[in-house]
């Protein structure tokens, strides 16, 4: 008699078993770890958003920067004159075709590159790039735009060295107080640099510095 | 248990979503950094592309400015050029040749076609065209293209230029007129008047430009941001017009001039310099001589020195229309009252290695002894090189008078060079330093300008070709 009552009893303890539920402590311990575990995706999950935020902002100002400068560079190379210069704006005069250096015919144009530094714009006036006889506009090329901090100017203007002692062939020398261009008539280089900024909503303002070769006016 | 597995599967979705959240942005982590990655990788290599590009238009210019050493049209064929097929006047090459590659960083490989033609006598120029190709490590591949015209240089396309300044003395008068000896017709030519002379000269350096009492009617460049780079006596000036006055006029001065001249290339005696060898010559000589050999119409003479004293004489002429160059590798020097004659018609160069020195009551007589032959008849060329300067020798000493004037063309940039004697001078003087001692006038030739004869090119100018129309239109002479 005793052991029938025995597996009864037995069979009881193991069905109280599979239905009684977690213990205050363990549902309190499984809810910190799983707090915690949501706590580490989530500020995974936002700073992996907030920093693609910021890739994007730094990739698509880095993009903009260079072709602007591609741009630049390209109309300085080829420039004969510099009508107008400041710190923050430039006109290059461009040649037409033909073997005249300085030709005035079909292809020349002017253009004029501006930093806005209220609006914070870099903008171009002039026809199409690849269109001289295009209508002239006025097209923004990249937002955002600083002088960098402690800098002096958004452009700047460099001449040949006088090759007046031996030796010779010293036209361009590193060096700011020796060579910068005062007058259009000895400019001969032009470097241009900024600071770029792009700021969106919870995420770090990105910033790229860019300071460019000094391009040479070939023509001029 | 149904709600219990049911639990388990939700933390499996859970994880899957933040799992596909985190591939999905380091999926575009990659792809941003791939794409900057390229875009850095080819500014890298356009700007590689552009060098290339630069380096097949100094292929032409290398080229055309050693064709005194590799005489046409072998200084194209040494310089990596061949003659287009078919098309007169027109070479074409691929550097650094058809078959290989300059080697760049990151596997990158580069080559260039430059085509060259479109000559013209009128100007001077010529045309190249290159095309720089970059294949990068991946096979993708850059193209740069960039068009330039050549011009030959002037030996006098200025009045007096000098790179570490100049002086006058007296009331010495400077002003120009056209001789047109740049003209093939030389019944247009005209001779120096007060009548035909305008106010443009040019006269430029560097360094001080010292005019005292002289007056300048043309144009001053000086090296300064002021007018501390001229300096004016009490009655001296620099002025636009003929009218009486002092003092200068600033509309007429330019600063930051800066100068660099090219070395100048002495001729061998080979090709199509080939000549004659002289002995030094220090008695009467009368040249050309019979007998004496002349290549492509000019008489070529290569001697040590030249040593000329008391009367004697060294006679250009007078047959009809002689071209005479001599080439000194030594000195020169004029004593008592010795002379170099250069009868009209005919024209003399001389290309000096050592000093030119006139003492005494020498001179140069380009034409009659009372009327000048044009400047462009007597060129007087130093051939001492920069790099001689570098390595130590001294600048060469250039002391030329006229007889009663002095009509020439001098073009000495390693030279000082003072002019001597009473007589006025015509055409145009270059050197390291220019003095004009004597008291007579200046007047630059402006023709010589147009009178592009050195064998010296230059950039004229210099354009990339980033339209595709401007690029297709030299798409068949770059299909080679």
């Amino acid at each position: 008699m005793e052991k029938p009552a025995s597996q009864i009893s037995s069979t009881r303890r193991t069905e109280s078993w599979s239905r009684s539920g977690f213990t205050l402590v363990e549902v309190l311990i499984g809810a910190s770890l799983s707090t915690g575990l949501l706590a580490g995706v989530l500020s995974t999950v936002l700073l992996l958003g907030r920093t693609s935020a910021n890739i994007v902002n730094y990739s698509d100002i880095e993009a903009r920067a260079r072709k602007s400068l591609e741009q630049f560079s390209r109309e300085v190379r080829l420039a004969y004159d510099v009508p107008t210069f400041s710190g923050t704006s430039v006109t290059l005069s461009i040649p037409d075709t033909t073997s005249a250096p300085k030709g005035t015919g079909t292809g020349a144009y002017t253009v004029t590159y501006t930093f806005d530094s209220v609006n914070r714009l870099l903008t171009r006036n002039g026809p199409p790039i690849d269109n001289p006889a295009g209508t002239v506009e006025t097209t923004t090329l990249i937002a955002d735009v600083q002088q960098i901090p402690g800098g002096t100017s958004f452009l700047k203007y460099y001449r040949y060295v006088k090759p007046t002692s031996y030796p010779l062939g010293q036209g361009y020398v590193d060096g700011f107080a020796v060579n910068t261009a005062t007058t259009n008539r000895e400019i001969k280089q032009i470097e241009v640099s900024f600071l770029l900024r792009r700021e969106s909503v919870t995420v770090a303002a990105a910033t790229n510095k860019v300071l460019s070769a000094r391009f040479i006016l070939r023509n001029k | 248990m149904r709600s219990s597995a049911s639990q388990r599967g939700s933390v499996l979705v859970v994880a899957a979503i933040f799992a596909a959240i985190i591939a999905i942005a380091l999926t575009s982590y990659l792809k941003l950094a791939l794409g900057a990655s390229k875009l850095a990788n080819r500014s890298f290599y356009m700007n590689a592309a552009q060098n290339l590009a630069d380096t097949g238009l100094e292929r032409a210019l290398w080229s055309l400015n050693n064709e005194h050493a590799y005489p046409s049209p072998t200084h194209w064929t040494t310089g990596g050029f061949a003659a287009r097929t078919g098309y007169s006047g027109e070479y074409q090459g691929t550097f650094p040749t058809s078959s290989t590659f300059y080697s760049l960083s990151g596997g990158a490989q580069g080559q260039v076609k430059v085509w060259v033609g479109g000559f013209n006598a009128t100007s001077q120029t010529w045309h190249a065209v290159a095309q720089a190709t970059v294949t990068l490590g991946d096979g993708t591949s850059l193209l740069k293209v960039a068009e330039s015209y050549f011009q030959q240089r002037s030996w006098g396309d200025r009045g007096m230029i000098s790179r570490n300044g100049m002086s006058f003395n007296g009331n010495t008068r400077v002003d120009a007129w056209h001789s047109h000896a740049d003209t093939a017709n030389p019944a247009d030519d005209v001779l120096y008047s007060t009548g035909v002379a305008v106010p443009e000269a040019q006269i430029a350096s560097p360094e001080l430009v010292s005019l005292q009492n002289a007056d300048i009617f043309g144009y001053a460049a000086i090296g300064t941001d002021d007018l501390t780079g001229i300096t004016v006596g009490a009655t001296g000036r620099l002025a636009g017009n003929f009218a009486a006055g002092t003092g200068i006029d600033t509309s007429r001065v330019t600063y930051d001039f800066t100068a660099s001249f090219p070395d100048v290339p002495a001729p061998t005696n080979s090709g199509s310099t080939a000549g004659n060898n002289l002995v030094p010559i220090n008695s009467n000589l009368g040249l050309p001589q019979v007998g004496d050999i002349q290549t492509g119409g000019v008489y070529y003479y290569y001697l040590g020195s030249i040593s000329l004293n008391a009367s004697k004489t060294l006679t250009i002429g007078p047959s009809s229309d002689a071209k005479v160059v001599l080439v000194v590798s030594g000195n020169i020097g004029l004593a008592g009252s010795a002379q170099i004659i250069i009868q009209p018609g005919s024209s003399l160069t001389i290309y000096a290695a050592g000093d030119f020195d006139m003492g005494g009551s020498s001179g140069i007589q380009n034409g009659t002894s009372s009327q000048p032959s044009n400047p462009v008849n007597f060129t007087l060329l130093g051939t001492r090189t920069e790099a001689q300067i570098v390595g130590g020798l001294s600048m060469q000493i250039m002391n030329v008078r006229g007889v009663s004037y002095l009509s020439s063309v001098i073009f000495a940039p390693n030279a000082n060079v003072r002019v001597l004697g009473t007589g006025d001078t015509y055409g145009s003087i270059v050197g390291n330093r220019v003095d004009m001692v004597g008291s007579g006038n200046f007047h630059q030739d402006l023709s010589l300008a147009n009178i592009r004869t050195s064998g010296i090119w230059k950039l004229l100018k210099w354009r990339e070709l980033s339209v595709a129309a401007d690029r297709a239109a030299y798409g068949s002479q770059l299909a080679f």
